[in-house]
């Protein structure tokens, strides 16, 4: 729990400090694995500063919750992993420390967890070893392609922001990158190691599991993904919106159904996944910058609810709880969108660039919109109703920097400043010079409103 | 000036905020209304003397092309309104904190946040700011009920306008005005009640709350918002040609559902909503027309005299142990003599209401058959509210059976306030305001001479009417007692003949007709029917875990592709 104050702590300066620059700063940089271009390159700008402050929140939260020594031994191992994944400046050295977050919650799950944790434990890391095998492949095919085109090899973001990607290794990149993104974020329907992780992980578990693991994915899909494949992203654009419409809407269907709250929660993580992937097809800084406050939005709002959601390990119900209904209530409203709670600025930017680049073929997220909103109205009727355990004051404080700072993105949201696009329009531009990308692509990034 | 114009916009604004953080058994409540309506007849004046003024607080977003900033405008037709609304806002007030003491400091707070929703929609200039004040108004709603009652069922609805709000703005920014407008004016008829949302939105859930509170959000500051949202967007609606005729037909369609439910509900809470909504139905229809004036008059009366009947009827409940049906509130006219004759002055204003909106509104340039259907539904507003005054005043007077509160100083304070202020705005507001407004380019009222008569006539004849025919129903007469002729005519016996035979079985049918066709689209198609099919299209893709409905899903399509073959081929 000390350990994850203080990291908390150092994370809160180091956004403080770094601000929303998109340079880097602290930056570390040796090389690692030479004859490959990969270095043990750290550094933090303004995008992973504020993902690092929101995932050092959630652990300390999810440190103080943890029952035994041995929870506490893997949420810190997870926690170095995640960490590492934020600061890393090296696309190998992210998909390495998100290995190292990944396993020691398989492990936990599968021997300290609750109903189906073989189950559950088995379904998470096959889902995250096959997205790791992957991103990994991605990784590497990027390296060949380098050294083919006569570059000097690396895997740096600034070097994978600069070279020319050729088109048809932009088609294969982006085929993994999706799927490893799908996989790992449990974008519907590859969500159902969710369904069965929350159920079966205790609350800490399941907290890292919605406010670092899930944010981390889609932080490499902005940071790496984006500038190695984004002409193949512009070209297949039109494949992509009808793709993600339907996993939101059947996401945002699914949660009407289903009864179990714990099963819900994954499903609304996934919703909130497939959001990010939208803004990040719309390939419009409105989108990217949406995508960014979600990411990190997101992964502290659903973190607190998932703190907050009964579950078997917590005993018998003793009297009603009012911090922990005003904790639901707030979290179940900033995912429905109310302004000022954290999520709003992400919705109302990606459905900006959404109609910017796909037009009315974007209406059914509105239905989406709707239909999370009566999820949200209901979950916290179902919830606020019974008297439930008793979590103790101190978690109920812990979360509370969650909630302020999920409430200062909301309020706020130039807090969180994605600078990468100008570098993946830098790489459209040449590729249009050398390589003849598709129209679509070059259009639609280089007529991207505030872009300059 | 500027400074001190801009301290009081934000004083007016961060008085309900933290009324509503810090309730203190709602005497923060008070202190907030107090300041935001002096500080908005301040910023009226201001706006009268000084050009419009606007302000940014802070840079929300940036873009290298766009900027959203939270600002506000002190603009004078908002503010005007704002400083009235915010007047009867304080009355409400003062009813709520001197005879409704036991209410707890949530519903303090509440009230205090849709107080803050109706400074900011008053005062925003941006978009973002303005959707920030509608969702604040949403927030507030979701307190209306008791959870069992409008968490899981209508409370959501009220989210289907701030998604639309949203979609219009963001159509709006990216250049599709068409689809922007119809997104909005579907927002307004939703914060406003009307068709095709359900007309009694604002009372489905009314399980806790009181009259002063449903009066304040549902009366007041709900249709509020959906005017300053029509006349922030009035340049595109108008754009856009066939948008204002669908005002005008969503209007005339939902007053006419509206008045012709209420004539049968004996709940007076649900006659309130029906009115509430066939009024704002008229106003929208005037916007349509493009009489501004006549809609904001229309608006301020309705609202105030709504205040008025809700805080009478809302201290006849209590007396009367909780019950709301318009008998209970009759047979306790001689046990509170004052608060009778507000429910009765309230009621008459809202009938007459729509025939003097009417009057303002003919210039000559609307077609007549318009001026028809308004004088047909002024008649029945008089017929309905004429119902509700023979219901008060004719049936004997009660033993005092029921053990109620006395009432207190403050209750009978806000009862006359209100009413002078209800009475004020009947007989004034359409002398200089509206004059004012004419002036800001709103249509011209004139031409009324051959048609003044029409609303006014059909007004006193449905009064007329509705007094003979239920004072006739509540005597209790045989129909075979022999009478001479002259009983006959003094008793109104023919009238009431002519007026059953001719009118009152078409209209007590359409009545229940249109009662239960609003039931059933509200609680039915909407709530039961839309719950049921979303479930169970959910459950059909939930079942994707198990893998069998891709089993299926891949069978449907091997038959639809078999199918399409088959057709090719022909």
């Amino acid at each position: 729990m000390a350990c994850g104050a203080f990291e908390a702590a150092l994370a809160l300066v180091a956004f403080f400090l770094v601000g929303a620059d998109t340079l880097p700063h602290f930056v570390v940089h040796y090389e690692w694995i030479p004859s490959l271009g990969i270095a043990f390159y750290l550094g933090l700008d303004g995008l992973s500063a504020a993902l690092l402050l929101s995932i050092a929140l959630v652990y300390m939260a999810a440190l103080y919750a943890a029952r035994e020594r041995g929870e506490c031994l893997a949420l810190l191992c997870a926690a170095a992993g995640s960490i590492g994944a934020v600061v890393a400046r090296d696309f190998f050295l992210y998909c390495f420390f998100c290995e190292l977050a990944v396993w020691p919650l398989c492990l936990l799950v599968a021997l300290r967890g609750g109903l189906h944790r073989e189950s559950a434990a088995v379904q998470f890391s096959i889902h995250s070893l096959l997205g790791g095998a992957l991103l990994l492949f991605a990784a590497v095919s990027a390296v060949s392609q380098q050294r083919q085109m006569g570059v000097k090899a690396s895997l740096a973001i600034e070097q994978i922001a600069g070279v020319s990607w050729p088109l048809s290794f932009q088609f294969t990149a982006l085929v993994a990158c999706a799927i490893a993104f799908a996989l790992r974020s449990s974008i519907f329907p590859f969500h159902s190691w969710a369904m069965t992780w929350h159920r079966a992980a205790g609350r800490s578990a399941s907290m890292v599991v919605v406010g670092s693991v899930l944010p981390l994915s889609a932080y490499g899909l902005l940071r790496y993904a984006l500038p190695l494949c984004a002409d193949a992203l512009g070209a297949w654009q039109a494949i992509a919106l009808p793709l993600l419409i339907a996993s939101i809407t059947a996401a945002a269907f699914s949660l009407l159904a289903e009864r179990d709250a714990l099963r819900q929660l994954a499903l609304v993580a996934s919703c909130q996944m497939a959001w990010i992937a939208l803004g990040i097809s719309a390939l419009d800084w409105h989108g990217l910058q949406g995508a960014a406050i979600i990411a990190i939005g997101s992964g502290a709002v659903v973190a607190v609810l998932s703190c907050l959601l009964v579950r078997s390990e917590d005993g018998v119900a003793d009297s009603e709880q009012p911090p922990r209904r005003w904790g639901i209530l707030w979290a179940v409203l900033a995912l429905a969108g109310l302004p000022g709670l954290g999520l709003f600025p992400g919705y109302f930017l990606v459905g900006l660039a959404g109609v910017g680049q796909w037009g009315w073929w974007i209406a059914p997220l509105a239905l989406a919109a709707l239909l999370c909103a009566v999820w949200a109205l209901r979950f916290f009727a179902q919830m606020g109703r019974s008297h439930e355990p008793y979590l103790g004051r101190s978690l109920y404080l812990l979360l509370l920097p969650l909630v302020l700072y999920s409430c200062a993105i909301g309020l706020y949201p130039s807090l969180i400043r994605y600078g990468e696009l100008a570098a993946a329009k830098e790489v459209v531009a040449t590729d249009r010079d050398n390589e003849g990308a598709p129209a679509a692509a070059v259009d639609s990034l280089s007529s991207l409103p505030g872009v300059p | 000036m500027v400074i001190e114009v801009k301290v009081v916009a934000l004083l007016i604004i961060l008085a309900p905020l933290l009324a509503a953080l810090v309730p203190l058994r709602g005497y923060s409540f008070l202190g907030a209304a107090l300041i935001a309506c002096v500080g908005s007849v301040f910023a009226a004046w201001h706006s009268l003397v000084e050009p419009a003024y606007s302000f940014d607080l802070y840079t929300w977003l940036a873009s290298e092309t766009r900027r959203w900033t939270f600002s506000l405008t002190i603009e004078t037709q908002r503010v005007a309104l704002l400083s009235l609304l915010n007047s009867v806002a304080f009355i409400l007030a003062i009813y709520a904190l001197g005879f409704r003491r036991e209410v707890a400091g949530r519903d303090f707070s509440t009230a205090a946040l849709v107080l803050l929703g109706l400074q900011i929609a008053g005062l925003a200039a941006s978009d973002i700011t303005f959707f920030l004040s509608w969702s604040v108004l949403a927030f507030a709603a979701l307190w209306c009920g008791e959870q069992k009652d409008g968490w899981g069922g209508v409370r959501p609805l009220d989210r289907i306008g701030d998604v639309l709000l949203i979609a219009g703005v963001v159509l709006l920014l990216a250049g599709f005005a068409r689809g922007a407008v119809y997104c909005v004016l579907l927002a307004i008829c939703n914060r406003m009640g009307l068709l095709p949302f359900p007309l009694e939105l604002f009372n489905a859930a009314s399980g806790r709350c009181r009259g002063w509170f449903f009066a304040l959000l549902g009366d007041l500051v709900s249709p509020f918002v959906a005017l300053v949202l029509f006349l922030r967007y009035r340049a595109q609606i108008a754009a856009q040609v066939e948008a204002l005729d669908i005002c005008i037909y969503i209007g005339l369609a939902t007053s006419l559902a509206a008045v012709l439910a209420s004539l049968k509900v004996e709940d007076v809470r649900r006659s309130f909503s029906l009115t509430a909504a066939g009024q704002m139905g008229l106003v929208l229809a005037f916007m349509g027309v493009g009489a501004e004036m006549a809609a904001v008059f229309l608006f301020a009366l309705h609202g105030i005299a709504k205040a008025l009947a809700r805080v009478a009827a809302d201290g006849m409940a209590l007396a009367a142990g909780g019950k709301w049906r318009r008998r209970e509130f009759g047979l306790l006219r001689r046990e509170l003599p004052l608060f009778s004759a507000a429910f009765c002055l309230a009621s008459l204003l809202l009938a007459l209401g729509p025939g003097f909106a009417v009057l303002w509104m003919w210039d000559g340039q609307q077609p007549i058959w318009l001026l028809g259907a308004l004088a047909v539904l002024t008649f029945l507003y008089s017929l309905q509210s004429g119902a509700v005054l023979v219901r008060v005043f004719s049936l004997p007077r009660a033993e005092k059976t029921h053990a109620f509160p006395a009432p207190e100083q403050a209750s009978h304070i806000a009862l006359i306030g209100l009413a002078a202020l209800a009475i004020a705005a009947a007989v004034a507001l359409p002398h200089s305001p509206l004059n004012w407004l004419k002036s800001t380019g709103a249509a011209s009222a004139g031409l009324l001479a051959p048609f003044a008569f029409v609303p006014l006539a059909a007004g006193v004849l449905g009064a007329l009417l509705s007094w003979l025919v239920f004072r006739g129903v509540e005597e209790g007469e045989s129909a075979l007692k022999t009478n001479s002729w002259e009983q006959c005519l003094v008793r109104g016996y023919y009238l009431r003949d002519l007026y059953e035979v001719g009118a009152a079985h078409l209209l007590w049918s359409l009545a229940r007709w249109s009662r239960d066709v609003n039931t059933a689209l509200s609680e039915v198609a909407l709530t039961k029917g839309g719950s049921l099919l979303v479930r169970g299209a959910g459950w059909s893709l939930a079942l994707l875990h198990n893998g069998r409905v891709r089993c299926y899903g891949a069978a449907a399509l091997a038959g639809v592709v078999a199918l399409l073959w088959g057709m090719v081929k022909e």
